[in-house]
C-alpha cells in the first residue's frame, strides 16, 4: 500500500514537470526503487512531489497547468454541480408546482407548462454535462472537442432562454448563467491560446533539430 | 549546495546516484533533486544515464561534477580552509 502511494506520488511529481526537465521526473521514479528497497518510499516521495510542485509556479507550463486546474475545478465543475442541482431540485419543479407562474398563466396554461418541464429538465443536464465535459476536455488539452463542448453548451443556453422566453418565464437567472458562460468561453479561449504559445518554442526547437 | 558540492568532490570522477547522495548529505529528495537541477543547469554538475546494477530494475541517472564544478569545489574547500586557518589563529 505504501508503495503504491509513493509510486503514485512520483508519477504525479513527474507529471507535474515541466517538458525539459522530463528526464527529472524519470530519473526520481528510478530512484524510487531504491528507497523502496531502503524501506523509506514515502519519504523519497514526498519530497519529490513537494519539489516539484514548488516549481511549478515557476514555469510557464506549470502556470498554465495551475490555472486551467483552478479554471476546472473552481468554476466549470461548481457550475456544472449547480446546473445539475437546479436541474434535478430546483426551477423546474418549482414550474411544476406552480410557483413560478403567474396566476394568469397558472389557471390556462398550467397543463402545458406541466409538459414542457421534462425537456427544461433534460436541457439544463445537457448544460451541466456539458460543462464537465469541457472541464475534463481542457485537462486534457484537446481544444477540438473544447470547442465542440462549447457550442453544445451555447447552443443549449441559447435553447433554454429562447424555450423560457417563448413560454412568457422569468428569464432573468437564465441570462445570469448566460453570462457566465460567455466568460468561461472566453477564458477557455484565451487558455488556448496560452497553450499555443506554449508549444510554439518547442515547434521551433523540432524545426531547428 | 555546499554539502552536496562536497559529496560529489570526495570522488570526483565517479557517477554517484541520487539515493546514495541523499543518504551521504542527509539531504531530503525535496532538496537534493531542486539543487541538483539548477546545478546541472549551472553546467556545475553533468547528469548520465547508467544501466541498473540490478537486473528487473530500470535505468539509473547518475550525477558527477563537471570541470567547472570541480573548480567552484576547490575554490570553496580553500575559502573553507582559510576561514578554518583564522578562527585557529584567533
Amino acid at each position: 500500500m505504501k508503495t503504491s502511494i509513493a509510486r503514485a506520488m512520483v508519477t504525479l511529481a513527474s507529471a507535474c514537470m515541466e517538458e525539459k526537465h522530463s528526464e527529472w521526473g524519470l530519473a526520481m521514479q528510478a530512484e524510487l526503487e531504491e528507497a523502496i528497497a531502503a524501506g523509506k518510499p514515502l519519504r523519497f516521495a514526498v519530497g519529490c512531489l513537494a519539489a516539484s510542485l514548488r516549481r511549478m509556479p515557476v514555469h510557464n507550463e506549470g502556470r498554465f497547468s495551475l490555472t486551467a486546474h483552478a479554471f476546472a475545478l473552481g468554476l466549470l465543475i461548481p457550475v456544472a454541480a449547480l446546473q445539475t442541482g437546479l436541474a434535478l431540485f430546483g426551477f423546474p419543479h418549482s414550474l411544476a408546482r406552480g410557483s413560478a407562474l403567474t396566476s394568469g398563466q397558472n389557471a390556462l396554461l398550467g397543463g402545458m407548462y406541466h409538459a414542457t418541464i421534462p425537456l427544461l429538465v433534460a436541457l439544463m443536464l445537457v448544460l451541466a454535462i456539458g460543462h464537465l465535459g469541457m472541464a475534463w476536455l481542457l485537462l486534457n488539452r484537446d481544444w477540438q472537442r473544447v470547442v465542440k463542448a462549447g457550442a453544445l453548451t451555447l447552443s443549449t443556453m441559447i435553447a433554454i432562454v429562447t424555450f423560457m422566453s417563448v413560454l412568457n418565464l422569468e428569464v432573468g437567472l437564465a441570462l445570469l448563467q448566460c453570462a457566465i458562460l460567455m466568460v468561461e468561453l472566453a477564458v477557455l479561449g484565451g487558455l488556448a491560446s496560452w497553450h499555443a504559445d506554449l508549444l510554439q518554442p518547442r515547434e521551433a526547437d523540432l524545426a531547428a533539430g | 549546495m555546499l554539502l552536496l558540492l562536497n559529496a560529489l568532490s570526495v570522488r570526483t570522477p565517479q557517477w554517484r546516484h541520487g539515493y546514495e547522495l541523499m543518504k551521504e548529505t542527509g539531504l531530503q529528495s525535496g532538496t537534493l533533486y531542486p539543487l541538483l537541477m539548477r546545478m546541472s543547469e549551472q553546467a556545475l554538475v553533468e547528469a548520465e544515464w547508467r544501466e541498473p546494477e540490478r537486473p528487473g530494475r530500470p535505468p539509473r541517472h547518475a550525477y558527477r561534477l563537471t570541470a567547472a564544478g570541480v573548480a567552484l569545489a576547490g575554490e570553496v574547500a580553500q575559502r573553507a580552509g582559510g576561514i578554518a586557518q583564522e578562527f585557529a589563529r584567533a
